[in-house]
């Protein structure tokens, strides 16, 4: 079980990146307007 | 507002009045009205702070409303304004501008900060959830140390973000709270989260007891999605909300220029084409033609106006050529009342609001001293649980929930009861609809459609009645007047036809000229038969018939009347003129209490006879004649009112919509009283049983933080469910 001492810092460090992304996303404005794509279909 | 004179401030207060310039009031000289949005507040204790801020300036008229985060008061000058604004920003709640760019940014950036926070803490809290998992099931030394302690760590690595970053929102807010002498609810929730890091931390480093990382993050991110939702249905009520915006273009042309409706001035002209929307209060100087009121009063029937005729802001112009001269400037603008009135509605809170908050504010001091408490028994009996309890205690009591469950149920049901029509302007309204048993109607207007139809024809030569209505309605056919829709009779067809903006039309048919319209269109000495009602009149070399056209019974009323009817509601018509229309009406609809050329006392005094005999009385009406009536029944509502006066007298007034939504909104008002009830008997319900519980040790911090966010929720869900369409 000793592989656990390598993956606990390997899922620390992929959390982290998918914080950053997250938080990138959020910043580029991605969850402005949620509804807007459901309703892009419609317009045409 | 245009005419302040900041030239007697500094730099440095004239900008921050600046911002506020279009939301301050000139009430009379030398009194002025202003409400701004505080997007700082989030409890009431944050109210209570600006409240002791305000206190030193002894202003008039202070009223606020936590939901929306809206301040208003009346002060006497400008550097007053500044001083307070100042003030505000000093002891952390700036002001924003209502309905601005600024608010709307703010509430964009506020929006992305909440959406960070949360992913944050949820990424986190899942990631803690599973070290912490494994220890849980390995139980007290059932796992190497070595992994125990790479598990505490990993915890650590992931909580300092959360407490660290997402957190910092209730840290904020404990800060200004404390600063301020005021126990808030963030006090304790701050407390909780830092001293359940730090004893972690100590933990780790000390090598022994336990670690709470797994509590502190669920903690912190249960609450944030609870504060999320709330700030949600803040931004969701903003959205519907501005009367002026709806109704009245932003910009208008006056001299080749475009002005802001605010900065029309007393004696300004504008020219008003077919089809436009009458900017401001006032008279016309030239033209003559139809105008709708519909968006205004409801009332479907256009008016016809001429030169000297009252013309409204928000009313749109059908066919004139109008030019008008404001009379009043936008302050005084009837739309304008109306919109102030429902903004002041907005700040009513009910007497059970107001005991929660209060009840809150020393909860809160409560807890902190119980919690501290409970901890020092726990310690001095030997547990090595005291820490967890402790924190438990403290996650557990917050009344949260107690707070919001009035305004949350009240601010709703306002939006529902616009929806629908009703603008409330007293803001006891839907308590006291909730309760009424009995309903008086003013005047037949408000029971009739709306619509006109053919109700008398007097001819004036050999043709017969048929031939003409079908030489109308062919003159008619093309035209999308709402006269035309009288005129339906098919069978003939119109040629060249024209129209005469505010007189009529003319048009061959058969190859015979004819002319249909207002009697001054084919001559202006021409008398109507009858003063009342509106007369049209067809001709072509002589006179050949008049149509008398009038409103009919609106196809709601019956079964709107049949269901208050079934409500059990007592209901009566007294109206002030004597025509047989309303007799008619009365026996159609079942009306017992029937009163005909009623005095505006007699209509008084009839009232409080019911009054006298236990009824709880709603004046519906729609004219100043009514308003001595609506100020002595126990509620109002006012149908299409077209005088100012009579909106601020009523507490109440429907807009658009119908009878129909009478039923519906009285229904609905029952509603709103039962969901306050729900949410306040809820809150206090949970409080008082899960302190005992916290106390004892039997649930856990996790489980602590989950039942408060989820209590507080429920409550602004519960109150949400007024959105859900039941009234149909």
């Amino acid at each position: 079980m000793e592989v656990v001492f390598i993956l606990i810092p390997v899922s620390i460090v992929i959390i982290y990146f998918v914080i950053a992304s997250f938080m990138w996303s959020v910043e580029s404005d991605q969850y402005e307007n949620l509804d807007e794509e459901a309703k892009k279909i419609l317009k045409d | 507002m245009s005419n302040v004179n900041l030239s007697d401030l500094s730099k440095a207060d004239e900008s921050i009045i600046y911002e506020h310039l279009s939301n301050i009031v000139e009430i009379k000289s030398g009194l002025y009205a202003i409400s701004f949005l505080a997007p700082e507040i989030r409890c009431s204790a944050c109210l209570n702070s600006i409240k002791k801020e305000l206190k030193k300036f002894h202003l008039n008229n202070l009223r606020s409303n936590l939901l929306e985060k809206k301040i208003y008061f009346e002060f006497k000058s400008l550097q007053t304004l500044a001083d307070i604004l100042n003030n505000l920003t000093s002891i952390g709640f700036k002001a924003a501008p209502e309905i601005s760019k600024e608010a709307s940014q703010y509430v964009k950036s506020k929006q992305k900060d909440y959406l960070k926070k949360i992913g944050i803490a949820g990424i986190s809290m899942m990631q803690v959830m599973m070290y912490a998992i494994a220890t849980y099931f390995a139980g007290p030394g059932g796992m190497d140390l070595a992994y125990e302690r790479l598990f505490q760590w990993a915890g650590l690595i992931m909580a300092i973000p959360v407490a660290l970053y997402s957190a910092t929102i209730f840290y904020k807010g404990a800060y200004r709270d404390l600063k301020n002498k005021n126990l808030g609810m963030d006090v304790p929730i701050s407390l909780a989260i830092i001293s359940g890091f730090l004893l972690s931390l100590y933990t780790i480093l000390n090598q022994s007891g336990d670690v709470y990382f797994d509590s502190i993050t669920m903690f912190t991110f249960l609450l944030l999605v609870g504060r999320y939702i709330e700030f949600k249905t803040q931004v969701k009520f903003h959205k519907t909300k501005s009367l002026i915006d709806h109704l009245l273009p932003l910009q208008i042309k006056l001299n080749g220029k475009n002005i802001s409706i605010h900065d029309i001035n007393i004696g300004d002209e504008f020219v008003i084409n077919p089809k436009e929307i009458f900017p401001a209060d006032g008279l016309i100087t030239s033209g003559e033609g139809f105008v709708n009121t519909s968006s205004f009063t409801g009332e479907s029937i256009p008016d016809y106006k001429n030169i000297g005729s009252k013309v409204l802001a928000g009313t749109t112009n059908i066919d004139g050529d109008f030019k008008i001269r404001a009379s009043t400037r936008f302050n005084d603008f009837a739309v304008n009342k109306i919109s102030q009135v429902y903004n002041q509605s907005i700040f009513y809170r009910p007497k059970f609001s107001i005991l929660a908050d209060k009840v809150s504010q020393y909860f809160v001091g409560f807890i902190l001293m119980f919690s501290a408490l409970t901890g020092l028994v726990w310690y001095l009996l030997g547990s090595t649980e005291w820490f967890v309890i402790m924190l438990t205690v403290l996650v557990a009591s917050c009344p949260c929930a107690l707070s919001l469950a009035t305004p949350a149920a009240y601010t709703i049901g306002a939006t529902v009861l616009r929806k629908m029509g009703v603008v409330i302007s007293n803001g006891s309204f839907i308590e006291k609809l909730s309760i009424i048993n009995s309903i008086v109607f003013d005047k037949t207007g408000t029971l009739t459609k709306g619509n006109l139809n053919i109700t008398n024809i007097i001819l004036n030569g050999s043709q017969d009645e048929l031939a003409l209505k079908k030489v109308a309605s062919a003159l008619e056919d093309s035209s999308n007047h709402p006269i035309a829709s009288a005129f339906s009779t098919p069978g003939k067809i119109a040629q060249n036809v024209s129209m005469h903006p505010g007189n009529g039309v003319s048009g061959y048919v058969d190859g015979v000229k004819y002319y249909l319209g207002h009697p001054k269109f084919i001559n202006k000495d021409l008398k109507k038969p009858d003063k009342d009602g509106l007369w049209t009149v067809l001709y072509s070399s002589e006179l050949l018939a008049w149509f008398k056209l009038e409103d009919s019974l609106r196809s709601d009323a019956k079964t709107a009347i049949k269901k208050l009817h079934e409500s059990k509601l007592r209901l009566a018509l007294y109206t002030g003129d004597d025509s047989s229309q309303g007799s008619m009406i009365a026996n159609e609809l079942g009306i017992t209490d029937f009163c005909t050329s009623v005095s505006t006392e007699k209509k008084q005094d009839l009232i409080m006879r019911q009054q006298k005999n236990g009824f709880n009385v709603m004046m519906v009406g729609d004219g100043i004649n009514d308003t001595a009536a609506m100020a002595v029944a126990n509620t109002s509502i006012a149908f299409r009112p077209v005088d100012s006066f009579v909106h601020a007298s009523a507490d109440a007034v429907m807009l658009g919509g119908g009878l129909s939504n009478l039923p519906k909104a009285i229904h609905f008002s029952k509603r709103v009283n039962k969901t306050i009830k729900q949410n306040i008997g809820w809150a206090i319900t949970y409080n008082f049983s899960v302190i005992p519980l916290a106390a004892s040790g039997i649930i856990r911090p996790w489980m602590a933080a989950l039942g408060m966010s989820v209590s507080s929720i429920l409550v602004v869900l519960n109150s949400n469910k007024l959105l859900v369409n039941k009234w149909k």
